[in-house]
């Protein structure tokens, strides 16, 4: 009597055999599941977007002004990545930069031609966590700011 | 039997190569869907260049004299005109370094005098349709009887350094 699996091979056998694509399988997916969770908050996105905006504001800026502006789609996504508040935003006043950092070991970065410093800028959290305001000032070109703080 | 054998590892292998080859494609399109919807940029230069337009007409019309010295058809010294073309950027507090790297500036006045030049090949502006080329906008302005045009450019785009 030829009983079904008499002579084959056994389940054992055959998870064996396919063990090699299984493994295979999860990898590529865990891969791509990485891949796309890393994507789905938009970093890189919203770095660009904050950039130029901010680039925006300085290029069309005139020393003495001041200004404040909600940032909290930024906030919200840095602290999701384990990035500081006061890390996101920088200014690089000798080379006119704005740079955007919205995850870790990358950031985004725009210049802006408008010859003036950007000083005293700083994030504040809201404690409702709903309006977390970038301030900045806006200076003549190397003109020193007492109190200039990051 | 052997013969058989043999065939049946043929037959594996090529059961390895299709799904290597189904894996691929789902990994390129999901790599491809992802980067579309994802990464699109926000188009900045248009913006900028208008920025860049207005702040040179604001300052043309607050050094009016400063206009007519710097008529680029009185310097034919490659050197001096760079030196002047410095100045200019320091009296509209421009950063010179900036503008030379990333926009075009040209200011003309109806008499086909060249009064401004910085940059390129201006006539890509008037090539559409291809994004790789840079933003224009030209705007003109009345001073002394003459009139003046002047076309801004923008090919700025972010950069996602490492940092």
């Amino acid at each position: 009597m030829n009983k079904r699996g008499e002579g084959g091979e056994g389940f054992g056998d055959i998870l064996l055999q396919y063990i090699g694509y299984i493994v295979f399988v999860i990898l590529f997916f865990a891969i791509m599941f990485y891949f796309v969770s890393a994507q789905k908050n938009g970093a890189a996105s919203w770095e660009d977007f904050y950039a130029k905006e901010l680039a925006r504001i300085i290029d069309s800026s005139n020393a003495g002004e001041t200004f404040e502006i909600n940032v909290n789609k930024a906030t919200k996504i840095a602290s999701k990545q384990g990035i500081l508040a006061s890390e996101i935003f920088d200014f690089d006043n000798e080379r006119n930069e704005v740079s955007v950092r919205l995850s870790r070991g990358r950031k985004t970065v725009f210049s802006y031609f408008n010859e003036v410093d950007v000083v005293a800028w700083r994030v504040r959290l809201a404690e409702d966590g709903k309006n977390n305001i970038l301030h900045f000032e806006i200076a003549k070109a190397d003109e020193v700011v007492e109190g200039d703080a990051k | 039997m052997t013969f058989f054998r043999k065939m049946n590892k043929r037959g594996n292998n090529i059961h390895v190569f299709a799904f290597l080859f189904l894996l691929l494609m789902i990994g390129i399109g999901i790599v491809a869907g992802v980067s579309i919807f994802f990464g699109r940029q926000t188009d900045y230069r248009g913006i900028e260049a208008a920025i860049l337009n207005f702040r040179i007409r604001e300052c043309i019309e607050q050094n009016k004299g400063y206009l007519v010295s710097l008529n680029q058809a009185q310097e034919k010294d490659e050197a001096k005109w760079e030196i002047k073309r410095m100045e200019f950027y320091d009296k509209c507090g421009l950063n010179g370094e900036v503008l030379e790297r990333n926009n075009w500036a040209r200011i003309v006045n109806n008499k086909d005098e060249l009064i401004f030049y910085s940059g390129g090949d201006f006539a890509q502006c008037e090539i559409k349709g291809n994004i790789n080329y840079p933003k224009c906008v030209t705007e003109s302005l009345k001073l002394d009887g003459l009139n003046y045009e002047i076309t801004t450019t923008s090919k700025q785009n972010s950069r996602r350094i490492i940092g």
